[in-house]
């Protein structure tokens, strides 16, 4: 698959500041080390911290998965898409998406989606884990690309997700559709988007999103 | 966006039959569910390769059945 990169902005933070970045359409070799050298170790720090402030609900719920076999085990098959948010040559975002998988919302269903599989964003970008969080919008930039697939693939902007505890807010905030817990064998609220929801998503923009 | 290729498609009078229904029901082109099938049948071999197996399942029945692959 070839690998196209998009330019994106991120609010960074600290000094309020909005930043170049880029998205790409693809979790390449150099994502994957920073995962394993830059996020692995921040997230053990963080981990720490946490547990020494007896502040255990401030660690992120995803911090068991690990990208390197995720990428593996999905090597080579077309129904697996990845993307990648990097800024100053590092890796802040990675998502896995699937396509297709089919609608469950009761006006679309049966029809065909982007699922998104795993979405995380760096360690360092999440509020209240290792600080304030470095870089803001990483999430929404991810979630716009999978809209975009969506309706590169004719999907019509549908996208699915079951998502962890930790995150249910984001996706609300989204105004994804909360289809609650039926649909989820692993105990995870499903959310959805539909094309006029993805449609409004697109059009609310926002200054941190491409 | 990646760059494509075409190619002529020789379906039986059934087959196109099939195709045309499900792009009607799925709003899709005829390519892209071409597209779609082409995907679940490469996810589908990768994983019998591998020794894998599918199986449908009827939550209401409490059925379940593996498909299988020759």
């Amino acid at each position: 698959m070839t690998t196209e990169s998009f330019p994106i902005c991120l609010l960074h933070k600290p000094t309020d500041t909005i930043v170049d970045a880029v998205l790409q359409t693809s979790i390449e070799e150099a994502q994957l080390e920073d995962w394993r050298n830059l996020w692995v170790p921040a997230r053990e720090e963080g981990i720490k911290r946490c547990v020494s402030t007896k502040q255990i609900e401030c660690i992120p719920q995803s911090y068991r998965w690990k990208w390197d076999k995720k990428i593996a085990y999905y090597d080579g098959i077309l129904a697996k898409r990845t993307f990648s948010v990097v800024c100053n040559d590092r890796t802040e975002g990675l998502m896995l998406v699937t396509t297709p998988a089919f609608a469950l919302e009761e006006s679309q269903k049966g029809k065909p989606l982007v699922y998104v599989d795993f979405l995380e964003t760096a360690p360092w970008n999440i509020n209240g884990f290792l600080g304030q969080g470095e870089y803001r919008g990483v999430g929404s930039v991810l979630l716009r690309a999978a809209v975009l697939l969506s309706l590169q693939e004719e999907y019509q902007g549908r996208i699915g997700l079951q998502s962890l505890p930790d995150a249910e807010a984001f996706y609300s905030r989204l105004q994804m559709r909360d289809l609650g817990l039926e649909h989820s064998k692993e105990g995870l609220r499903y959310f959805e988007m539909t094309p006029i929801e993805a449609n409004a998503f697109l059009t609310r923009g926002g200054r941190y999103e491409i | 966006m990646a760059t494509k290729k075409t190619m002529t498609l020789n379906l039986t009078p059934e087959e196109m039959e099939v195709l045309e229904g499900l792009s009607a029901k799925k709003e899709l082109s005829k390519t892209a569910v071409l597209r779609m099938a082409l995907r679940f049948y490469q996810l589908i071999d990768v994983r019998f390769e591998q020794g894998q197996k599918l199986y449908f399942e009827d939550d209401e029945k409490k059925e379940k059945a593996e498909l299988i692959f020759i």
